[in-house]
């Protein structure tokens, strides 16, 4: 086990530094340069010296890996720069905006996993009866549905019809716990509908794939409860494909959650990302880039312990 | 003897896509204490199936028993609770089944997975139970048991898997001991070692030992009495010696002309038995073995024969008395 951790993380490590240098290239490789950008904007700075001298005080006259080294230190030191649009520094304008996302993502899982597995495990259970079919056809309604129209239905009945949630906007949890969740409702529940559907039809078929094996069968020959059988034989096999599934959705939902940000109007960091790419502002960009990548290897790294733990096979050579 | 099992008239159908299928038809034999009964059979002619039954563990749906009793110890297990049953399982009847890879768990240790009959039916505590799978293990010549007890199914050869199979079925000194093809998997020499430490460990312990194979040399050398199974009936009952002396079904001198034998001559061809096994869901009318039969008269294509006594313990369901 412990081998098999020093490998992944060693993987993960080489990973974000690829990653990183991706991420580096990919903001410089877009046309044009943020004081270009700003230029464009403001017709006073469209002077040539005036642009020289503001590169040199940003750093970028220095040769390109010079200033990938200044970033990766700067990185790890918190110094992530300061925003080029606002001029606030970056490090600061992220952790005002990180509860927002958290609780966008917690709200996200919470919908995903307590809508998606107990009806995958109904549904195996109940194979071939209507509940089976009615809980199926709904998982693949969740799955089809666009987050947006999705968005714009919900906030139109439950905003506009109904009035129980406000359709945009967000109240901080310290400030008023009741509003804030009420405000979240509607946005993370969007946010996990799909992955719900996914959940569940995974849950469903893996279940029913581990309740067919042979080994199943001689547990009950051994003389196990029924409940025994599925929580002790049946339950650490089955999850082994949701695994993989939970893995690739948390990064997926990422992009999800950037438009999720934007139909309601969260000032999460999905939100300020967009923007910053339209503005060019490589400091948040990059910053942006790298958070998620980070986020995305670590939920990669877990996904891979966590099959360590369910699976002996991938553990033990 | 003691009779310690019987089955009575047990049916088990199937229900498939082209149909009803009688996997299993009014069958009825006798086990008696301490005694080894071989099920013979070609694949598809329900003797898994008819072993599965007799611990209910028979998938419904497509499978239903609908007809029969199995008497253990003076109680109809069939209509058994499902608490009753699952006491019965792996305690007084245990099984050994086929494909020790696909069989075991392969995310559970071979100890938590050895372990786990004491601790159901014997109370016992994760450590004494721990404790004993270690022996359970030594019982079955696994070498250097005590470390090898945390192994995953995964790091154990073919033989050792079926090994650790055969200890699991025995923690609970059970009384009848079901051994579903238990060396299909394995090689030859291997085979012989499995059965032998099988056969010993019964012994030891009294248990009866039902062993369903399509291998006529295990039945041979291992069982004392045999039951030949064809399309879901039991078409002859003998005692092992009897039978392969004078097998007296059509289907069983065919099964045993088909088998080379190592002192015969090399020029001797092998007499296989003619046509295809029968799609159970469309048997032929009356004895289902009769479009194969060389010995066929009339009666066999109208009326399927019951079975009858030829000689003492001897009974075989065929019209014809073959020289």
């Amino acid at each position: 086990m412990k081998r098999y951790l020093a490998k992944r993380l060693l993987y993960a490590l080489l990973i974000l530094f690829l990653v990183s240098i991706l991420i580096f290239s990919i903001a410089r490789l877009l046309p044009g340069d943020p004081i270009q950008a700003a230029a464009m904007m403001n017709m006073d700075l469209a002077n040539e010296e005036i642009i020289n001298d503001l590169r040199a005080q940003f750093g970028l006259d220095r040769p390109v890996h010079v200033q990938y080294a200044v970033w990766v230190k700067d990185f790890f030191t918190g110094e992530w720069g300061t925003s080029f649009g606002s001029g606030e520094p970056v490090f600061e304008m992220f952790f005002r905006r990180l509860p927002v996302t958290l609780e966008l993502f917690a709200g996200y899982v919470f919908w995903s996993f307590f809508i998606g597995f107990p009806l995958g495990v109904i549904s195996a259970f109940k194979r071939n009866t209507v509940l089976d079919a009615a809980i199926t056809s709904t998982a693949i309604i969740g799955i089809s549905v666009p987050v947006i129209w999705e968005a714009i239905v919900l906030i139109y009945l439950f905003s506009v019809y109904f009035q129980i949630f406000p359709p945009s906007g967000y109240v901080p949890f310290s400030e008023n716990p009741m509003e804030n969740i009420l405000c979240m409702i509607m946005p993370t529940f969007v946010l996990g509908t799909h992955t719900a559907g996914m959940y569940m039809r995974y849950v469903r078929s893996s279940l029913l794939e581990v309740l067919g094996q042979d080994y199943i069968r001689t547990a009950r020959a051994k003389g196990l409860k029924e409940m025994a059988v599925i929580m002790r034989h049946a339950a650490k096999p089955a999850m082994i494909p949701v695994v993989t599934v939970i893995g690739i959705d948390w990064g997926y939902v990422i992009s999800g959650s950037f438009l999720v940000e934007y139909m309601f109007a969260l000032p999460g960091f999905g939100r300020m990302g967009i923007d910053a790419i339209a503005a060019r502002d490589y400091p948040v960009i990059q910053a942006t880039l790298l958070i998620v990548a980070l986020f995305i290897l670590m939920v990669n790294l877990a996904v891979d312990l966590l099959y360590g733990y369910l699976d002996p096979r991938v553990r033990i050579k | 003897m003691t009779k310690l099992l019987s089955v009575n008239n047990l049916s088990v159908h199937f229900s498939t896509g082209s149909g009803m299928v009688k996997a299993v038809d009014h069958i009825s034999y006798e086990l008696n204490a301490g005694e080894t009964l071989g099920i013979v059979g070609e694949s598809g002619c329900g003797k898994s199936v008819s072993a599965l039954s007799l611990l209910r563990l028979i998938p419904n749906p497509p499978g239903k028993i609908v007809n029969g009793e199995i008497l253990f110890e003076g109680k109809d297990l069939l209509k058994a609770g499902k608490e009753e049953i699952c006491d019965i399982r792996g305690n007084k009847i245990a099984m050994i089944f086929q494909e020790p890879m696909t069989s075991l768990n392969p995310v559970l240790s071979i100890g938590q997975q050895v372990r786990e009959p004491l601790m159901v039916h014997r109370q016992m505590k994760k450590k004494q139970a721990a404790a004993e799978a270690v022996n359970a293990l030594k019982k079955v010549h696994i070498p250097d048991s005590g470390k090898r007890v945390s192994d995953y199914p995964h790091q154990f050869s073919g033989g050792m898997r079926q090994r650790a199979m055969i200890a699991m079925g025995l923690t609970c000194a059970p009384k009848i001991i079901i051994a579903d093809e238990p060396t299909t998997a394995l090689d030859v020499t291997i085979q012989a070692q499995l059965l032998t430490l099988m056969k010993q460990l019964t012994l030891e312990t009294g248990a009866a030992l039902i062993i369903i194979t399509h291998n006529l040399g295990i039945i041979a050398r291992y069982a004392d009495r045999v039951n030949v199974m064809y399309a879901g009936r039991i078409v002859e009952k003998a005692s092992a010696a009897d039978l392969y002396k004078h097998p007296k079904h059509p289907y069983t001198i065919g099964l045993m002309a088909s088998v080379p034998k190592l002192d015969q001559d090399v020029k001797t061809r092998l007499q296989p038995i003619e046509g295809q096994p029968p799609d159970l869901a469309d048997l032929p009318e009356g004895c289902a073995f009769h479009p194969r039969c060389r010995y066929r008269i009339e009666q066999c294509c109208a009326e399927a024969p019951q079975l009858r006594n030829i000689s003492d313990e001897h009974e075989i369901a065929c019209w014809v008395d073959v020289k």
